[in-house]
């Protein structure tokens, strides 16, 4: 007991330290981009001392350490601060894209899954058969397919000839994509069949690896039933590994959802970004870079957790 | 053009379409307006004159007492007694037209800081205007009429009677004196600024109720044109939030949200008549293919700002009409810096000006869309100088200009800031190379290009795009010693005394002439090549009718009509 | 998605090391025709340019033309035969470029965890990399330099150092602890001399399978920059760029999109297939 809650504890400490250097390197790429920011708030005819009036009220001269730190003392006490190009609070801005992206993510995340376990399924066991290679050699040859062009195909075949599903992912205003769910399954699609792909890729190896353990080997030559073996034997020791796979599917999502959300004009976090970068508005970019990096780090912990519990005798690979 | 009803044709973005985006978000700068209200001793009222009575039959009709007249078929009296919240008693129409467009990264729908397709739409149908550019004539806004004294020192707008904002407050004089003062701050509206450099503030005044004294520094005879009908949205007095700001246009702000886009209702109480829509959604979808497959499924019914192929792709597709604007659209162009070499010798301009295949470059990067430009903006406009010959090109003289200059290399900066700029560079290195010059393109991201303006003021060949305008407005803000961007560093001696004498010269044949010839120097020898006009391109279905694109590139939200 | 092939896998790895050398590799047919493809559009891509018969700039039509050509003109009226030809390299070369520098330094500081036991300094650097999100890397390093070949490959290499380093720790770790080498650590064998002699020969086949599958992320992500518009600068351009550049005249001339998405198509399918059967014979 004491041992799992240190356990948790230094998996906290862990955590909150990488999410500390992320928001300083966050930090430090997001002041490479180029242009002033005061210059492109007042446009070309500004002043310069209007310029530099505005530099100061922003603390743009502010030596880069001084204002980290004082970004840093706002996120500790909760204020994600203002954005420098359209005003209003950060926290506004970036609530619903990643309310929408959280929901693609997630869904998506099941769907990969699922046909990630389908897949793996029909080749990870037992490996060799005729059926299971062709099935895998066919399934992974579709599954090479970049989602840009698996989204342009589902597009103009399953949205404008046939009509069936809508061809671009507008969310209701004032809703959320649950309100419609009918706008999530071309991109989660899209995002299944490739993040499927390696998935299946991932798990398949893992499970052929700890059907290979040699525990699984003397309980199958002790006569163990087959049935038992896969869950008595194979199953716990597949499953720290797998976890892990899955944690790596989190930053695929968070980061590779933008093109699907640029596809489907879903206004997700991917959008918000590409287009906050353009306008250099800091406060905002900082934002959705340090919630990305907080949900991976999630999924990477909580990976973790899974494999420690599956397996308490030992601590599982980081 | 007004067989159907009165369309409030205008020009929003005041300096060029694509220089508004540097104006982005002001809001956490705060509002110092109104920091110039006028005093109160003035001069007293001089007589009146009707100003430009060529270009103004409707607005400048000096005393008129009665609001102009509007030919809007299905207009209703203006309901002054109406409170806001009661919804129109009997209004044809209703229903919901959702616009798919470039939204930009949302933001407030500030007048001084529109960013994109979808605010600058929301700002023209919240927001009510002075007066208005309409295809060749000006139109009536808000202003019953615009007049100036004698020798254009002293100019007196009065409003229409009965104005109202969405929160049902009259329209003050003293709100268009806000305006101005809003407008014309330096501190929060850098833009627009200088567009009202020569106003007297300390002589700014409400006279009463409804009329508003303008003095002026200098004889300005051009004001109302390019200034009063340019862009001159009519704010309440002491509004400094502008997320869902209060207006007094056809259309009020219902939401706005990043994520949802903005949505607007239609305003009963407006004065010209009542919006047959009711309610119109601007939804953000920034990839022009999305936009069309939107549209195309049925997510939208208009989709805003297209790339020409769907001219040619969609015709014969009974589901989808295609329109263009009328009248020019962007002025695509290339930019030379004539104060930085090479362009700094006026025979590499020459060459440069000689190699460009201008028909060809519409042939290609518009598919054939387009008008022919002839180097100079405002093609079309009144006082536009179509006497001059126009521009061919001639790779024989060009290639011999180059060749005694030792130019074999040239280097142009492209951004899509409009859409096929980047392809006209393309086109233009695949021109040049034929004639032995080797053009290097720097491709910058559309939404970075004017993230660095002293960068821009600096490179000497790049792409670029204006608002096709009246040469009168455009050229004051865009060439000349006085410029507000001087994009090609243009200024001589006489372009300035020609463009001063426009400015201050009462006799409108007199001005003309100094017009024409401002057009002619800058043509023979400046550094803007217009290689021609980019129309603006929308796709709508057959829900919605009357969409029309006016100048700008606008849709007039109050237009449009559901069909059955 | 070059997110997804970390193989941080331990057990996989241990697996991998341990029959390498009782599978002697046999090409199936499968493979072998696979091979040939792959090698013809490879082929296709690098030699390319010499066989177009036109520039990638010269207009020889107008735009969207489907008679002009093999696949008709593209959207200013250039040849789309001969941009598909010019395309080919950056697509191919930025991401064997990318894939070998994320695989050396992530056999490098991979090893070196798995052999200095500094699990903790290297891989929870490691981790940082895998947390920092990818795309506002690139977005960021786009903004800034624009987008040329060197920041492309850059961006690919960040986003693939996490996976790569970890894997080659996993693959490097059980040959490290097994019995054999403990002893001639024991003994006093130096380090660098137990590496070089026993453990990188057993980790080249295992890397070079996970190599395999870096590589396909890495034209995943190319394709895809150029698809959102950071390909080459024009009026160069590589087969992701072609498809978004032409993608508003599909209906006019659906070539100048079909026929660069068949490219990345010829390229990703086969090099996935053959990948995933190197992957699974090197693990057995």
């Amino acid at each position: 007991m004491t041992t799992g809650l240190s356990y948790v504890a230094m998996r906290m400490a862990s955590a909150i330290a990488t999410l500390f250097v992320v928001s300083v390197i966050l930090f430090a790429a997001v002041d490479l981009l180029p242009g002033d920011p005061a210059q492109q708030i007042l446009g070309v005819n500004a002043t310069p001392e209007r310029i530099e009036e505005v530099r100061r009220q922003l603390n743009l001269d502010d030596p880069a350490p001084v204002r980290y730190g004082r970004w840093m003392w706002g996120l500790l006490q909760g204020d994600l601060g203002e954005s420098v190009r359209t005003g209003g609070p950060v926290e506004q801005i970036v609530g619903r894209p990643a309310l929408n992206t959280a929901i693609l993510v997630v869904v998506g995340f099941g769907a990969i899954v699922a046909v990630a376990l389908v897949l793996s399924a029909l080749s990870g066991i037992r490996e060799g058969s005729r059926l299971s290679n062709v099935v895998s050699l066919g399934a992974l040859g579709a599954l090479s397919v970049p989602e840009f062009i698996v989204a342009g195909i589902l597009i103009a075949v399953v949205g404008l000839e046939l009509g069936w599903l809508p061809a671009v992912s507008l969310v209701p205003i004032g809703g959320t994509p649950l309100d419609r769910p009918v706008i999530l399954v071309l991109p989660v699609i899209s995002l299944a069949i490739v993040g499927g792909a390696f998935g299946a890729r991932l798990i398949r190896a893992a499970v052929a690896d700890a059907a290979r353990m040699p525990h699984v080997e003397a309980a199958r030559l002790s006569g163990v039933p087959e049935g038992r073996v896969i869950l008595r034997h194979i199953l716990p020791a597949a499953i720290p590994p797998t976890a892990q796979v899955l944690a790596f599917l989190v930053p695929f999502l968070v980061g590779g959802a933008v093109v699907i959300e640029r596809i489907f004009a879903y206004p997700g976090l991917g959008s918000l970004l590409v287009d906050r970068v353009s306008l250099r508005d800091a406060p905002v970019i900082e934002a959705v870079g340090l919630l990305q990096a907080a949900a991976v780090i999630l999924a990477f912990q909580a990976a973790d957790v899974v494999g420690f519990l599956a397996s308490p005798h030992r601590r599982t690979a980081p | 053009m007004n067989d159907e009803r009165l369309s409030r044709r205008r020009f929003l973005k005041l300096t060029a379409g694509s220089m508004v985006a540097l104006a982005a978000g002001s809001v956490l700068i705060g509002c110092g307006d109104d920091d110039d209200e006028p005093a109160a001793a003035t001069p007293a009222a001089t007589p009146r004159r009707q100003a430009d009575a060529t270009a103004t039959p409707e607005v400048a009709t000096a005393e008129a007492t009665t609001p102009v007249a509007t030919t809007a078929a299905t207009s209703t009296p203006a309901a002054t007694e109406a409170p806001t919240e009661e919804p129109a008693a009997e209004s044809s129409g209703g229903g919901t037209v959702r616009i798919g467009g470039l939204a930009g990264a949302g933001g407030p729908i500030d007048p001084r800081a529109v960013t994109s397709a979808l605010s600058y739409l929301a700002v023209n149908s919240v927001f009510e205007f002075a007066a208005l550019h309409g295809d060749g004539e000006l139109e009536p806004g808000a202003a019953e009429s615009i007049t100036s004294n004698e020798d254009a020192t002293v100019w007196t707008l009065t409003l229409r009677e009965g104005l109202r904002f969405h929160d049902g407050s009259p329209v003050r004089a003293q709100d268009v004196v806000a305006s101005i003062a809003f407008m014309g701050d330096f501190e929060t509206s850098p833009t627009y600024a200088l567009q009202w450099i020569d106003v007297d503030w300390a002589n700014l005044r409400a006279i009463d109720d409804r009329t508003v004294e303008v003095p002026l520094l200098r004889p300005r005879a051009d004001y109302l044109e390019s200034v009063f009908a340019l862009y001159v949205p009519i704010i309440k007095e002491g509004t400094t939030d502008f997320m869902v700001p209060i207006g007094s246009g056809p259309y009020k702000v219902e939401s706005n949200d990043g994520a949802d886009g903005i949505v607007v209702v239609r305003n009963d109480d407006w004065w010209e008549f009542t919006p047959s829509v009711e309610r119109v959604i601007n939804v953000p979808i920034n990839d022009p293919a999305a936009r069309i497959n939107a549209l195309k499924s049925g997510e939208i019914d208009i989709a805003y700002q297209l790339p020409p192929a769907v001219v040619r792709a969609e015709e014969g597709n009974d589901d989808i009409t295609v329109v263009q604007s009328s009248l020019g659209g962007a002025a695509m162009i290339f930019s030379m810096n004539t104060s930085l070499p090479p362009f700094d010798n006026p025979e590499v301009r020459e060459a440069l000006r000689l190699s460009v295949d201008r028909q060809t470059m519409i042939n290609s990067v518009l598919l054939g869309q387009g008008q022919l430009g002839n180097d100079l903006v405002g093609l079309g406009f009144p006082g536009y100088n179509d006497q001059l010959p126009q521009r061919t090109h001639d790779l024989e003289r060009a290639q011999a200009l180059f060749a005694a200059n030792g130019i074999s290399e040239l280097d142009i900066l492209a951004s899509d800031v409009a859409p096929g700029l980047v392809a006209s560079a393309e086109v233009l290195a695949a021109q040049l190379a034929a004639i032995g010059v080797t053009l290097n393109i720097e491709e910058l991201p559309a939404d970075a290009f004017f993230a660095d303006i002293p960068r821009l003021l600096n490179t000497p060949f790049m792409t670029m795009y204006f608002s096709n305008r009246p040469p009168s407005v455009h050229l004051p803000q865009f060439v000349g010693s006085t410029a507000v961007v001087n994009v090609t560093a243009f200024a001589t001696p006489e372009f300035d005394a020609a463009m001063l004498a426009t400015q201050s010269t009462t006799d409108e044949e007199e001005r003309l002439q100094h017009l024409l010839e401002a057009q002619a120097i800058e043509w023979e020898q400046g550094g803007t090549i217009v290689w021609g006009f980019s129309p603006m391109i929308i796709a709508h279905s057959p829900r919605v009718e009357n969409v029309k694109v006016i100048s700008d590139g606008l849709i007039e939200f109050e237009d449009l009509v559901l069909r059955a | 998605m070059t997110m997804l092939a970390g193989q941080g896998l331990r057990e996989q790895a241990a697996g991998q090391a341990a029959r390498l050398r009782a599978r002697p590799a046999r090409p199936s047919v499968a493979t072998l025709a696979l091979s040939v493809l792959l090698g013809v559009v490879v082929l296709v891509a690098l030699a390319g340019p010499l066989m177009a018969p036109h520039s990638e700039s010269e207009v020889v039509a107008l735009p969207y033309e489907g008679s002009a050509g093999w696949f008709g003109t593209d959207y200013l009226g250039r040849d789309v035969l001969s941009r598909i030809l010019h395309g080919g390299r950056p697509i191919i070369l930025i991401p064997v470029i990318a894939t070998a520098l994320s695989t050396l330094v992530g056999a490098v500081l991979g090893v070196a965890a798995a052999a200095l036991r500094r699990d903790d300094v290297i891989m929870r650097a490691i981790d940082i990399f895998a947390v920092i999100p990818a795309i506002l890397v690139a977005l960021v390093l786009f903004h800034r330099f624009g987008a040329q070949a060197w920041v492309l490959t850059l961006a690919v290499v960040i986003s693939s150092i996490p996976f790569t380093t970890r894997f080659a720790r996993s693959a490097a770790y059980p040959i490290l602890s097994s019995g054999y080498i403990e002893q001639a650590r024991m003994i006093g064998e130096p380090l660098p001399a137990i590496l070089v002699r026993d453990v990188l020969p057993n980790l080249v086949r295992p890397v070079l399978a996970d190599a395999g599958l870096r590589f396909i992320g890495a034209i995943y992500l190319v394709a895809a920059a150029g698809f959102l518009g950071f390909g080459p600068p024009p009026p160069s351009t590589d087969w992701g760029s072609m498809i978004s550049e032409n993608i508003g005249g599909a209906g006019l001339n659906p070539w100048g999109v079909i026929a660069p998405s068949l490219m990345v198509l010829l390229l990703t399918i086969p090099t996935n297939l053959l990948a995933d059967r190197f992957a699974r014979r090197v693990a057995g």
